[in-house]
């Protein structure tokens, strides 16, 4: 929910003298990542979730879509239950195995998506230019008078609930802020000498864009879009419990709190373990994407 | 005075696009924004008359200027939903989320620059560690789950604070009694700030620290008391500006927090909203939190300048 704060720390310090030598970097990034304990629990969290994601029908007899109505609300430590039941009687943990799929999904397909379009447009104003500069940033500077989470409510708030409009929605949010960071890692490579050379040799806008720009851009995107991850998980979820997002009965973290916060009086427990789960997931996204930044070397 | 006026010359075609958003809201909507009005069954007569009725006939950009002009003068239409003007609905909302914002983002710049400060003067040992530890926390905690386990915590199970509401039965315009309702959802809004904050905060600190100026002050004899007073001064623009952001932030962030809390404030105004499809009360909700974001950001842009001449120059 924060992207304003965090827009101004990656391009803060450029590492122009560590551009060229893209072998030698790769292997350091990965080498200091591998000595990085909290990259390490983090990867491991995040591996975690995803796998019990994906086999979750194996590792649950129950639906989670359909519970039985006669168990509803039971308590953490029932027998079969161990996170107990929700409203309509699902077994909590069954539908948490299940609503990682969506969080997951939430969290990484909107940054993808945002990551193409806002480094389309930042190179195409970081590349061409004066009007199309202007043009382009002044367009988008209107995206950042929304506090992401207005903005995000808002298009959903329009567009009716469910994923596909979540999925317009939450790239629109990030689209600003990757541009921006796009297009000043493409001013800084215009200033260089070997962009220099390749405009000399005679190269066409398509060829140095696709040889030159993209490549050298890749690190600071890469690096700011893992910080968004986090961001994009919790207003995902966020949309979700506001009843924007996924809509029931399929499974998700921040819609399971949505319905569960009803039942905070009587069975208060149950409420925890879905956000728990948004909590450690975005927090294991976060803390990796502090250690990218660090391991790239993108923050000063 | 010129520097003021060129600021908000400045923020003018921002607020024009944020005016061009909140109004292309309805239009993306998917089906006609008469269907929310009329029964299924409406003949079309009845249909055209609302269309008619609501404006709807006229041509897009037509509608566009009757509406802002109408905006400007704070008149945003009829809420679909309940029949009433909107401005009637927004005042009072408005007021109620700005006590529930402000008192969240104090609690956020406080606890906030306090753990930045411990956290930067122990850099690298574990206390900083800890600290920031707890700022990476703040920044990751879903805001309605944290307020689900305060309420749990504090009012189910100790029985300390009011559950929801802003003031108990009977108690309307009791500062003492909002106060206690203002903890929980306060603390619960602002706990994303702190961790903004302190993360934010930390780092400006660092910063300023390692500064040439910082040891000719102390190569000088300055007391320490004056060298503080010239760190805080030189720490603190991005520090404003953080907290202005966070303002705006927690305006958005209020949505959630008043929903759970049934806080009659802007945000829950608008969770209303948006299930009745209530679009002239969504369309004004984000026009107004786009607008008082713009003029916050103008405000902390002037703060800076008046705390660090340096900025007036660039």
């Amino acid at each position: 929910m924060e992207i304003a704060v965090k827009k101004l720390e990656p391009v803060k310090k450029p590492d122009l003298a560590e551009i060229e030598e893209t072998g030698q970097r790769k292997r350091s990034f990965i080498h200091k990542l591998y000595q990085d304990p909290i990259a390490w629990a983090s990867t491991i969290w995040i591996v975690l979730v995803i796998a019990v994601a994906a086999l979750a029908p194996l590792l649950t007899p129950y639906s989670p879509v359909s519970g039985n109505v006669a168990q509803r609300l039971l308590t953490l430590g029932s027998v079969g239950h161990v996170l107990g039941t929700d409203e309509q009687g699902r077994d909590i943990v069954t539908r948490i195995l299940f609503g990682g799929r969506m969080t997951l999904l939430m969290g990484i397909a909107p940054v993808a998506i945002a990551a193409v379009i806002g480094c389309a447009l930042g190179v195409a104003a970081g590349y061409f230019g004066r009007v199309v500069h202007a043009i382009i940033m002044r367009c988008l500077d209107v995206f950042y008078a929304f506090p992401a989470l207005v903005l995000a409510i808002a298009i959903s708030a329009a567009m009716g609930p469910g994923v596909k409009n979540t999925f317009v929605a939450l790239p629109i949010v990030f689209i600003a802020p990757i541009a921006r960071v796009t297009e000043s890692a493409v001013k800084r490579i215009k200033g260089l000498e070997f962009f220099e050379a390749a405009r000399a040799s005679g190269a066409g806008h398509w060829m140095i864009i696709r040889h030159h720009v993209l490549g050298n851009i890749f690190r600071p995107v890469f690096a700011y879009g893992s910080t968004l991850i986090g961001i994009s998980i919790l207003v995902a979820s966020s949309l979700s419990f506001l009843g924007l997002g996924v809509t029931p009965p399929t499974a998700e973290w921040g819609n399971m709190l949505g319905s569960l916060k009803d039942a905070l009086f009587t069975q208060p427990a149950v409420a925890i373990a879905p956000g728990a789960m948004i909590f450690l997931t975005a927090l294991s996204f976060n803390l990796l994407g502090d250690s990218i930044q660090d391991a790239l070397d993108v923050r000063s | 005075m010129t520097r003021i006026f060129h600021r908000i010359l400045l923020a003018i075609p921002t607020l024009f696009g944020i005016s061009v958003v909140a109004f292309a809201l309805v239009h993306i909507m998917p089906g006609s924004p008469v269907d929310a009005l009329v029964p299924p069954d409406a003949t079309a007569d009845v249909r055209a008359q609302v269309i008619h009725s609501f404006g709807l006939d006229k041509p897009l950009p037509v509608q566009y200027g009757l509406w802002l002009l109408n905006a400007l003068h704070g008149n945003f239409g009829i809420s679909m939903g309940m029949r009433v003007p909107v401005n009637q609905l927004l005042g009072q909302a408005i007021e109620n989320t700005l006590i529930l914002a402000v008192a969240a983002a104090v609690f956020g710049f406080l606890a906030g620059t306090v753990l930045g400060i411990i956290s930067s003067l122990n850099q690298g040992n574990w206390i900083d560690r800890f600290v920031s530890a707890i700022g990476l926390v703040g920044v990751s905690v879903p805001a309605y789950w944290f307020a689900m386990i305060m309420v749990i915590l504090f009012s189910v199970k100790l029985g300390w604070l009011p559950t929801s509401g802003m003031y108990s039965q009977g108690q309307q315009g009791n500062v003492l009694d909002l106060l206690g309702h203002l903890i929980i959802p306060a603390i619960s809004l602002g706990i994303t700030s702190v961790g903004v904050t302190s993360r934010m905060v930390r780092a400006s600190f660092i910063q300023v620290i390692q500064q040439d100026f910082v040891l000719a002050l102390r190569a000088k004899g300055l007391e320490r008391r004056m060298i503080l007073w010239h760190w805080l001064r030189n720490a603190a623009p991005p520090i404003l500006t953080v907290t202005g952001l966070e303002l705006g932030y927690l305006l958005g962030g209020s949505i959630l927090i008043e929903t759970i809390f049934a806080w009659p404030g802007l945000g829950g105004l608008l969770n209303g909203a948006i299930g009745l499809r209530d679009m002239p009360v969504i369309q004004a909700g984000i026009l107004l939190i786009g607008t008082m974001f713009v003029v916050i950001n103008i405000f902390v842009d002037f703060a800076n300048a008046r705390v660090d001449p340096r900025i007036q120059r660039t």
